[in-house]
C-alpha cells in the first residue's frame, strides 16, 4: 500500500513552499498587486511565460504517461495565447535580455529533463498548473490596471476548466512516487527560482543588459538569435537532442559547449528566414570554423536534420521555409560519403568499439568523419579533434592507441574512396 | 613597394603581437613615400584578411586576432599626418558599422580612403545605435553612408534599419560593404534605390569618384 506521505503532490508541495511564497513576493507581482506594473513589464512576463510554457510543452512529448502528455500540451496552448496577447498588446517576442536569460536557464533544464529524465516534467507541469489557480485573482487587477480591453486569452485559457483540470492532474500524480530530492521536485524548485528571477528583472524593468544572444549564451557576442519562444524552443531541443547523441560533446567542452550549442543552434534557425543561398553559404562557412574547432561536420549535420524536425513539427513552420536545413545537410553528408562511405564508417566504428569500448563510443564515428573532412580540405578537422581524444595523459595508453589506429584504418579506407586521396 | 618578403615579416610580428617590430615596418613604408592606398590595401587589409582566415581554421585565438587588429588600428594612425595634408573637396561622408557589429577596422579603412581623396569622413565606429545614426546623418548632411558588416549575422538588423535610413533621408547615397558579404552572396538590397552592396574598396571609390 502506498505512503500517502511519499505521493508526488505533497513531496513537490512540501519541496516547493518556500520558493513558491518567495515567487509570490517577487517584485513584478507586488507591483501588479499594487497597480505600479508598466506595459512593457506586463509585456516581458507575457514574453517569460510563452517561453516557459512552450518549453514544457516540448519536454512533455517525451513523458510515457498520455494524461501528463496531455497536460503539457494544454500548456503548450497556453504559452501560444501568451504570443498572441503580445502581439495584439503590439510587443515584441523578445523578452527583455534579464529576464530571457533567467528564464533561458529554466528552459534548458526542462528540455534537458525531457530527453534526459522525462519524469522529471512532473514537477514543471505542478509548477504551470498550479499557477492557474491565482489567475483568477490575478486578472482583475491586469484589468484594472492596463484596462478592460487588454488581451486576455493568456489568463481565459488558464481559467477554463481549471478545478476539474486540477482534480484529473492531481489524479494523475497520484500515479507516482517520489523521494523527496527527486529529480521532480529539484525541477519544480529551480523553475520557481528562476521564474522568480526572471519576473524580479521586469520590475523595475532591467536596461537592456547585452544582446539576446548573450543572454542565451553571455560568450555569444552580438549576433542575431531567434527570439520567439517556440522558435527559440525548437533552436534549443535541436542543439540538446545532438548533445544527448554525442557524449563527446559533454566530455570535451562541458557546460560552456552547451551553451555554444544553444547560442548557435538559436543563430542558425535565423537563418532560415534569409535567402537560401545565403543560408547555405553561412552554413558551410559554419562548418568550416566548427570543424577546425573539433567538431566535425557529422555534428552540424546532426543537428540541422534535428533543427529542421524541430521547426516543421513543434514550430509547424512551412517546409519551405526549413527546407534549407536539409539541404544544407544533405550537402554535408554528400560532401562526406565522396571521401568516406557510410557503410565504411560502420566498419570502423564496429572495430573501434571492440578494441576500445568506453563511454565515449561516439568517437569513432567523429575521427572517420574527420578524415573524410581532412579529405575535403579542413586542415585542421583530424588534428583538432585526436589533440584531445589521442591525448594519453586524458584517456589513458589503451585508448589512445586505438585513437591512432582508428585514424590510420579511416585514412587507409578514405584513401580508396576519395576521389582526392588523403591530403594531410 | 610591399615584397612578398617584408609583408611576411610583418605579419609574423604582427600575429607575435609586435607592436614596436610592426610600427617600425609601417614608419619606413611611409618615410620611403608609399602610398597611402598600397599601405592599406596591401598591407592592413592583406594581413587582416589572413588572420581572419587563420581564426577560422582554429590557428590562433580570438586574442591574437584582437591584438593584430588593435595594433592594425594603432598603425594607420601613422599615416594621418599625411592624411590630413590632403586638400578637402567639400564632400561629406558618414562611415559606420551595422547595428550590433563590433567590428570596426574595416569601416575606419573606409573612412580613411575617403579622406586620402578630400573628402571629409566622420567615422562612428562600431555598433552606433540606429536613431543617434539618424541623428547624426541628419546634423551632419554627408552626401554618402557608408555602412560596413563584418559578420553576416548582422544583417537582418541592417535589412531593418536601412528602410528607416532612407524614410529619413530620401537622397542620401548608402554603400554597405564587408567581409560578412563573402557569405551573404545575392545582393539583399537591390531593390533598393541608392544602396549600393560593394564588395572591394575599389568599388567604393568608384561608386564616389
Amino acid at each position: 500500500m502506498q505512503d500517502s506521505g511519499t505521493t508526488a503532490l505533497v513531496r513537490l508541495r512540501a519541496a516547493t513552499r518556500s520558493v513558491h511564497q518567495q515567487l509570490q513576493g517577487c517584485s513584478f507581482v507586488t507591483a501588479l498587486v499594487a497597480g505600479e506594473a508598466s506595459k512593457a513589464a506586463y509585456g516581458g512576463f507575457l514574453q517569460v511565460m510563452a517561453l516557459l510554457h512552450a518549453a514544457i510543452d516540448r519536454a512533455g512529448q517525451e513523458l510515457a504517461d498520455p494524461t501528463l502528455r496531455e497536460f503539457a500540451a494544454s500548456t503548450g496552448r497556453r504559452g501560444r495565447a501568451a504570443q498572441r496577447d503580445l502581439a495584439a498588446l503590439g510587443l515584441p517576442p523578445e523578452p527583455p535580455t534579464a529576464a530571457l536569460r533567467e528564464s533561458m536557464v529554466v528552459a534548458e533544464e526542462i528540455l534537458w529533463a525531457g530527453l534526459a529524465e522525462p519524469e522529471a516534467l512532473v514537477g514543471a507541469l505542478y509548477v504551470m498548473q498550479g499557477s492557474r489557480q491565482g489567475a483568477s485573482d490575478l486578472l482583475p487587477l491586469i484589468a484594472e490596471h492596463f484596462g478592460d480591453d487588454v488581451p486576455q486569452e493568456f489568463w481565459s485559457t488558464g481559467i477554463e476548466g481549471r478545478a476539474d483540470d486540477w482534480t484529473r492532474f492531481v489524479a494523475a500524480l497520484d500515479a507516482h512516487t517520489l523521494a523527496a530530492t527527486s529529480p521532480a521536485c529539484e525541477l519544480a524548485t529551480r523553475l520557481f527560482v528562476q521564474l522568480g528571477r526572471a519576473l524580479d528583472a521586469l520590475h523595475p524593468l532591467a536596461a537592456t543588459d547585452g544582446s539576446a544572444a548573450m543572454a542565451i549564451n553571455p560568450e555569444a557576442g552580438n549576433h542575431v538569435v531567434v527570439t520567439e519562444a517556440r522558435r527559440l524552443v525548437a533552436a534549443t531541443v535541436a542543439g540538446l537532442r545532438c548533445w544527448r547523441d554525442y557524449p563527446y560533446y559533454e566530455a570535451r567542452f562541458g557546460a560552456r559547449g552547451r551553451r555554444y550549442g544553444s547560442s548557435d543552434s538559436a543563430w542558425i534557425t535565423a537563418l532560415v528566414d534569409e535567402t537560401e543561398q545565403s543560408a547555405l553559404r553561412q552554413l558551410d562557412w559554419l562548418a568550416g570554423l566548427l570543424t577546425s574547432r573539433g567538431m566535425p561536420t557529422l555534428l552540424l549535420e546532426r543537428q540541422l536534420r534535428y533543427l529542421h524536425d524541430e521547426l516543421r513539427d513543434f514550430v509547424e513552420l512551412d517546409e519551405s521555409r526549413c527546407a534549407v536545413l536539409l539541404r544544407a545537410a544533405d550537402t554535408l553528408g554528400d560532401r562526406r560519403r565522396t571521401h568516406l562511405h557510410d557503410e565504411a564508417i560502420e566498419t570502423l566504428s564496429a572495430r573501434f568499439e571492440a578494441a576500445a569500448p568506453l563511454a565515449l563510443a561516439d568517437v569513432a564515428s567523429l575521427v572517420a568523419c574527420a578524415v573524410a573532412d581532412e579529405c575535403d580540405g579542413h586542415t585542421q578537422a583530424v588534428p583538432s579533434l585526436t589533440s584531445w581524444l589521442a591525448d594519453e595523459a586524458r584517456h589513458g595508453e589503451a585508448f589512445s592507441a586505438a585513437v591512432t589506429q582508428l585514424l590510420a584504418d579511416a585514412r587507409s579506407a578514405a584513401r580508396s574512396t576519395s576521389p582526392l586521396g588523403v591530403q594531410r | 613597394m610591399i615584397t612578398p618578403d617584408l609583408y611576411q615579416r610583418y605579419q609574423q610580428r604582427l600575429l607575435a603581437g609586435d607592436r614596436r617590430a610592426c610600427g617600425e615596418i609601417v614608419q619606413q613604408l611611409l618615410d620611403d613615400g608609399i602610398g597611402l592606398e598600397e599601405l592599406y590595401l596591401d598591407l592592413f587589409q592583406t594581413a587582416l584578411y589572413e588572420v581572419g582566415s587563420l581564426w577560422e581554421r582554429n590557428r590562433i585565438s580570438v586574442a591574437v586576432e584582437h591584438t593584430a587588429t588593435a595594433i592594425t588600428e594603432a598603425l594607420m594612425s601613422l599615416a594621418y599626418p599625411r592624411l590630413f595634408q590632403v586638400r578637402r573637396i567639400g564632400r561629406t561622408a558618414v562611415v559606420t558599422c551595422a547595428t550590433g557589429e563590433l567590428h570596426q577596422v574595416g569601416a575606419r579603412m573606409v573612412a580613411d580612403s575617403l579622406e586620402m581623396r578630400g573628402w571629409d569622413a566622420h567615422f562612428l565606429g562600431s555598433n552606433t545605435p540606429l536613431p543617434d545614426l539618424l541623428r547624426y546623418v541628419d546634423d551632419t548632411k554627408p552626401e554618402l553612408l557608408a555602412i560596413s558588416m563584418s559578420i553576416s549575422s548582422s544583417l537582418p538588423r541592417l535589412q531593418q534599419s536601412i528602410p528607416q535610413i532612407r524614410s529619413a533621408q530620401q537622397d542620401l547615397t548608402i554603400a554597405i560593404g564587408g567581409q560578412a558579404f563573402r557569405l551573404i552572396g545575392e545582393d539583399p538590397f537591390a531593390d533598393q534605390p541608392k544602396v549600393h552592396v560593394l564588395s572591394a574598396m575599389s568599388d567604393l571609390l568608384t561608386l564616389v569618384a
